[in-house]
């Protein structure tokens, strides 16, 4: 039964609407949708690629993508080793619009994080996973591949990348690598896209890449340099300076460029064009190459710097040969393109290295920096780029500004180049080079500044001035020295030459450098011919009158005979005559004394009697002074001496301190007994002489003597060391007659004799001891005479005296003066004489009147003094002497008014007469009722019921005794009689009570 | 005799399940008077619609991804089967289980469960009318449940935004699978399970059933 049978009593016919339904609709829009789906995913579907990996960690399947510019390109599908499990294959599935682009020239890379120095990349994979990024072939050129091999990093840039493509060469990498940037006044502009090695040039190329917008700033000629880390330079002139480009490239190095400020601007460089990458800014900037010849041992190293003035201008980069046979290295340098017009063949390279000697240290800043090599330049001459380098800096060119001379010398001494010239103590110059053209030849070139060069005159005299010269005899001593440099390094000096000379000299003139500044002074130059010339040396000097005139400059020995090129002080030209005469001097050392200390000290010299005739230059030098002519100018005298070892021929003559003459010869005379001196006073001095003119040897030391006869010079210590012959001349009043030629005049020894020479006398002593020569003549302790010498008694024991007195003492040569010889005496009551312990006696006078006498007897002992010329003067009579001596004082009131001047016995020789003489002042105290007592020594007067009284007047009487005395009053109606001259009173032997209370009033005169 | 309710010429108000007499296949109930059929009319036409809808839908909600997991801007889609290998690979295979059956055997075995039906439904098979019922309400009563795991995605993809970090996004794939969901509900709502009682009796019209035969005890009729 169907479902319609069933219903019963349907009322309606209902019919199923026929057909099929609106749901259908669903399903088939379903499948609709789902075929769409299938065939959007069918379409959709990507390209499949393989790749090969080495390794594929980080790479997972599904999500690994593969990036082009951030937008991803496909995803990783699979990953299974290769067949020989070296290497990761990894399929993927890349959007079909890059099917077109996946040919061989399509790249893959892997890309991870990377932290390095040459920066951070690809910090986003480690959030997003590392991804594979791929280059595709823009221009779809290659052949399609479906298998690609990944590169290990990212590819060098593309040259299709708008920007610069350039390339740099160079040897070394230095600090540089992938990405380092490129900075253009520090501003970085680009970066290095990529590094390899050419092996056909063996340089390092690198690949730049400058952005677009920078990349016009690259010129043609731009000059690129490493500029990567920290530059440290320093010099001593221009400090230290630490210099980076900027932080980055400090780290991960980086590469600069620049342009050159004078060089034209070029054009902008293209792509692929190649420059050289230079290791520093400096070099870079120095572009101009150079070959410079260096010297087997100049210090130069790689480096080094070329300068002129300080300024930096170049380097030595390398050197391209080393030659040890021909011993030269030559070295490329750099050097500033901004001198190349002054790189001509008259430019000079030389050394610059740090000379450390006495004169200082000059070119200090190379010690520290090492030797740097100087320029000389010029613009004269073709261009050059190959030089030569002198290992010092040459002599100056004569076109330099300035004076260039050229001085010969036979020896250079401490002289070297650059020591300094010197006029007047001030560095006018220097010397340029030192020229070796003989054994003892030198040329000397020196340069004088211009500002100092007319100080040279052509008649200048240039000498070595190096060092301290010690000059001088015994009566001139002299230190001097140009300046402490040239003591130490030597220098030459020189002088103006004659006044008022207008020559100027040109360079190369040539002049003579002499050995020191005397020897440059002497210019006269004769020739001596000498046979024996041992004891002659280039020092020799030649002497006149004791004045150094000039010295041996030179000495050839020529066929046995020796000629001693000489030379003198210009002033003295006149002694260059023909009948002058030269003969050696020696030192001469005898113990009774030193004649011609200078010889001694000095050494041998050549002396000169300057003669007359032509002008002559050439003499013969005896070893012995020569005699000389009668008729020679000059007054021509004969000394008498008893030696002759006090003067040499040649000693001066001087008239107080003046020279006046000079000794010519000392022979014996005739007799044998004597020394006959000839002496010459010059014709100006004639006058001087008179015959009363006392010569005495004024030279050298004499050594004789003991107490007595030490002889105090008046005259100076010059006249001591001098030495030769003085005269004195007295003043007489007599008349002065003229003194002829050839006149005789004794020699006194010694100037005292001289002076005191007045008038010869002779005494006669009978006693000997206690006499010898210079004693004095004492008249009241003046001295009024000198002996001159004794001459002891053939017979007998006695000796006479030869003595003189001097002009005040002349009126006491008369008959009746006495002499006598009084040695001192030390005695407790008076001491006499005192004086005479220094000198040990002298011989008293007691001036008497009659006619003039020169013979005399003296006295055995001093003559009683009875009266003095002033004061009053009286005689006492005693019964002895007892402690009464002469000098005792005479005392009233215990003052001293007088004094004992004599003793002596009485005529009848029953007492003994004391003389005393009262000084004129107190002369009014004596009247002719004074009495004397004898207050010698202490009383003492001892009783047993008196007691011990102890008396004396004074201490001088307590010692040495005294006479005393006491005036009475006066009575009034009688008047005081003074005691008369010669009276004669009592001495008293002891003091009477009632005298000393005797006080009468007598008036002193003030 | 069958023991259908239309061999009785008695029909169900879906409504308000009032036996009614049915005289045409299309009446109105006696009681809540909502027109009813004795029968789905083309309730296999329908059914067999949807079901073919929600296969074809089936299949996209396979292949394309459910979701999409951004952790730190990185996309991570999966689709359900991709879902199920990743959780097996992270050891929660109860969780690996769990979305295996809901989202992948569960709607397949719907379809094919109404496959079954429909073809039980004209054929006759070897299913008892036991297991075609009981298969009826199995699938009748996990449609719906299907969706729960829309309600997941949708749920995480709104809850799971912490921005960069982690974010859920939905894809494509969860739109076919909910789509597919609906299809399968509206199939099993179309399908007239009385059907089967039909086809059965048909071609087992030789077995009685040991049902009770119930009369129709009702001798006054209260539909007019």
């Amino acid at each position: 039964m169907t479902n319609k049978t069933i219903l019963a009593d349907s009322k309606a016919i209902i019919k199923d609407r026929e057909g099929i339904s609106a749901v259908w609709l669903v399903p088939i829009i379903a499948l609709i949708f789902g075929a769409w789906l299938i065939v959007k995913a069918v379409s959709d579907r990507g390209t499949f690629i393989t790749i090969q990996f080495e390794s594929a960690s980080g790479i997972v399947v599904g999500k690994t993508q593969v990036r082009y510019k951030g937008l991803t390109a496909g995803i990783v599908r699979d990953v299974e080793m290769s067949e020989n499990l070296q290497s990761v294959i990894v399929e993927i599935e890349m959007i079909s619009s890059s099917k077109k682009m996946l040919t061989d020239k399509t790249r893959f890379w892997y890309v991870t994080a990377d932290v390095s120095f040459q920066g951070v990349t690809g910090l986003d994979t480690l959030l997003s996973g590392s991804y594979i990024n791929v280059m595709p072939d823009f221009e779809e050129e290659g052949e399609a591949k479906s298998h690609f091999i990944a590169l290990n990093e990212e590819p060098s840039l593309d040259q299709a990348t708008p920007g610069l493509h350039i390339s740099l060469k160079t040897k070394t990498l230095g600090s540089l690598g992938k990405k380092a940037p490129v900075l253009f006044k520090q501003i970085t502009v680009g970066y290095v896209a990529g590094v390899n090695y050419e092996e056909n040039s063996d340089l390092i190329n690198i690949n730049l890449f400058i952005e677009p917008k920078y990349a016009s700033l690259v010129k043609e000629n731009s000059r690129f340099w490493n500029a990567s880390g920290i530059t440290v330079s320093g010099s001593l002139t221009s400090g230290i300076k630490v210099h980076t480009d900027s932080l980055a490239s400090v780290i991960a190095g980086g590469i600069a460029f620049g342009n050159s400020d004078f060089e034209a601007e070029m054009e902008h460089a293209t792509n692929g064009q190649s420059f050289t990458l230079y290791s520093d800014y400096e070099t870079a900037n120095m572009g101009h190459e150079i070959q410079l010849t260096l010297n087997w041992n100049s210090g130069i190293d790689r480096g080094a710097a070329i300068m002129y003035q300080g300024l930096t201008l170049g380097k030595i980069t390398d050197f391209t040969r080393i030659d040890p046979l021909g011993r030269i290295i030559v070295a490329s340098a750099i050097i500033n393109p901004r001198i190349i017009p002054y790189l001509t063949s008259d430019s000079q390279f030389f050394v610059v290295a740090p000379k450390l000697d006495l004169g200082g240290i000059t070119n200090l800043h190379t010690l520290m920096l090492g030797a740097h090599i100087g320029i000389r330049p010029s613009v004269d001459g073709e261009p050059l780029n190959e030089f030569n380098v002198y290992n010092q800096k040459p002599a100056y060119q004569y076109d330099e500004p300035g004076l260039h001379l050229v001085l010969k010398a036979k020896d250079v001494g401490s002289l070297t180049t650059s020591t300094g010239v010197y006029f007047k103590q001030q560095k006018v110059g220097d010397i340029q080079a030192i020229e070796n053209i003989g054994p003892s030849e030198f040329l000397v070139h020196v340069f004088i500044q211009p500002k100092y060069k007319h100080f040279v005159s052509t008649n200048s005299n240039f000498w070595n001035a190096g060092g301290l010269r010690i000059t001088g005899g015994l009566q001139n001593f002299s230190i001097q020295a140009q300046s402490l440099q040239s003591v130490l390094a030597g220098g030459i000096a020189f002088d103006l030459g004659k006044e008022n000379q207008d020559i100027i000299p040109k360079n190369g003139d040539n002049f003579q450098l002499f050995t020191n500044k005397e020897v440059a002074k002497q210019r006269s130059v004769f020739n001596l011919h000498i046979e024996n010339s041992q004891s002659i040396s280039t020092k020799t000097r030649i002497m006149l009158r004791g004045e150094e005139i000039g010295s041996v400059h030179n000495i050839i020995h020529q066929q046995g005979k020796t000629i001693l090129q000489v030379g003198v002080l210009p002033n003295y030209e006149f002694i260059l005559r023909e009948k002058s005469q030269f003969w050696l001097v020696n030192a001469n050392l005898s113990l009774s004394g030193i004649t011609d200390t200078d010889a001694l000290f000095g050494g041998a010299y050549i002396s000169v009697n300057v003669g007359e005739g032509k002008k002559a230059s050439d003499f013969i030098v005896t070893d012995l002074p020569p005699a000389k002519h009668l008729s020679s100018a000059g007054l021509q005298l004969s000394l008498t001496a008893e030696q002759g070892n006090v003067v040499n021929p040649g000693s001066p003559i001087s008239f107080r301190g003046v020279v006046v003459g000079q000794v010519d010869n000392v022979s014996l005379d005739k007799t044998g007994i004597n020394v006959a001196i000839s002496i010459t006073i010059d014709e100006d001095y004639r006058h001087l002489i008179s015959n009363f003119t006392r010569f005495y040897n004024a030279s050298g030391i004499t050594l004789s003597g003991g107490l007595g006869n030490f002889i105090l010079k008046t005259e100076s210590a010059d006249a001591v060391l001098k030495g030769g012959i003085s005269f004195f001349n007295p003043e007489i009043q007599a008349k002065q007659s003229h003194v002829n030629e050839g006149e005789k005049f004794t020699l006194f020894d010694n100037i005292n004799h001289a002076e005191l020479a007045g008038i010869a006398i002779e005494i006669h002593f009978n006693e000997i001891s206690g006499l010898k020569s210079n004693l004095k003549i004492k008249y009241h302790d003046q001295q009024v005479g000198v002996v001159s010498r004794i001459r002891f008694d053939e017979q007998g024991f006695g000796a006479t005296v030869y003595a003189f007195l001097d002009d005040n003492g002349r009126k006491f040569a008369v008959a009746d003066s006495k002499f006598w010889f009084a040695k001192p005496e030390l005695a407790l009551v008076g001491s006499t004489n005192v004086s005479a312990i220094l000198d040990g006696g002298f011989i008293g006078l007691i001036p008497g009147k009659g006619e003039p006498s020169q013979r005399f007897k003296a006295k055995d002992i001093a003559p009683v003094l009875t009266t003095l010329p002033s004061g009053l003067n009286l005689a006492l009579s005693a019964n002895s002497l007892g402690s009464v001596r002469v000098g005792n004082p005479v005392l009233y009131r215990q003052v001293k008014v007088g004094r004992v001047i004599g003793v002596d016995l009485s005529s009848t020789a029953d007492r003994v007469n004391v003389y005393i003489n009262i000084f004129e002042r107190y002369a009014p105290l004596v009247s002719q009722q004074s009495k004397f007592w004898n207050t010698s020594g202490i009383h003492i007067d001892a009783g047993v019921f008196s007691g011990v009284s102890i008396d004396s007047e004074s201490i001088e009487t307590l010692l040495a005794g005294g006479i005393a005395f006491a005036t009475p009053e006066v009575d009034e109606n009688e008047t005081f009689q003074a005691a008369e001259q010669g009276q004669l009173f009592n001495l008293a032997s002891m003091v009477d009570e009632e005298w000393p209370t005797w006080q009468p009033k007598i008036e002193l005169a003030q | 005799m069958s023991n259908k309710a239309l061999s009785a010429g008695l029909g169900n108000c879906p409504q308000c399940h009032k036996l009614n007499v049915m005289h045409t296949e299309k009446q109105a109930c006696s009681r809540c008077k909502t027109l009813f059929f004795a029968r789905k009319p083309k309730s296999i036409e329908y059914t067999l619609a949807w079901t073919i809808a929600a296969l074809v839908m089936f299949i996209p909600a396979n292949i394309y991804p459910m979701m999409v997991f951004y952790t730190l801007g990185k996309p991570d889609a999966s689709t359900i089967l991709e879902g199920i290998a990743i959780f097996i690979q992270l050891g929660m295979l109860p969780v690996a289980i769990i979305i295996f059956i809901a989202s992948f055997v569960v709607p397949l075995g719907k379809i094919i469960g109404l496959f079954t039906l429909m073809y039980s439904s004209k054929k006759p098979t070897k299913l008892t009318l036991k297991q075609q019922g009981k298969l009826y309400h199995i699938v009748e009563f996990l449609g719906p449940w299907s969706m729960l795991d829309v309600f997941v995605v949708t749920v995480m993809a709104a809850v799971v935004n912490l921005g960069f970090l982690t974010s859920i996004e939905v894809a494509s794939g969860i739109t076919y699978f909910t789509l597919m969901v609906v299809f399968t509900i509206f199939a099993a709502e179309s399908f007239d399970p009385r059907l089967l009682w039909d086809n059965h009796q048909k071609h087992n019209h030789n077995t009685v059933t040991p049902y009770k035969e119930y009369k129709n005890t009702d001798d006054k009729c209260h539909d007019k």
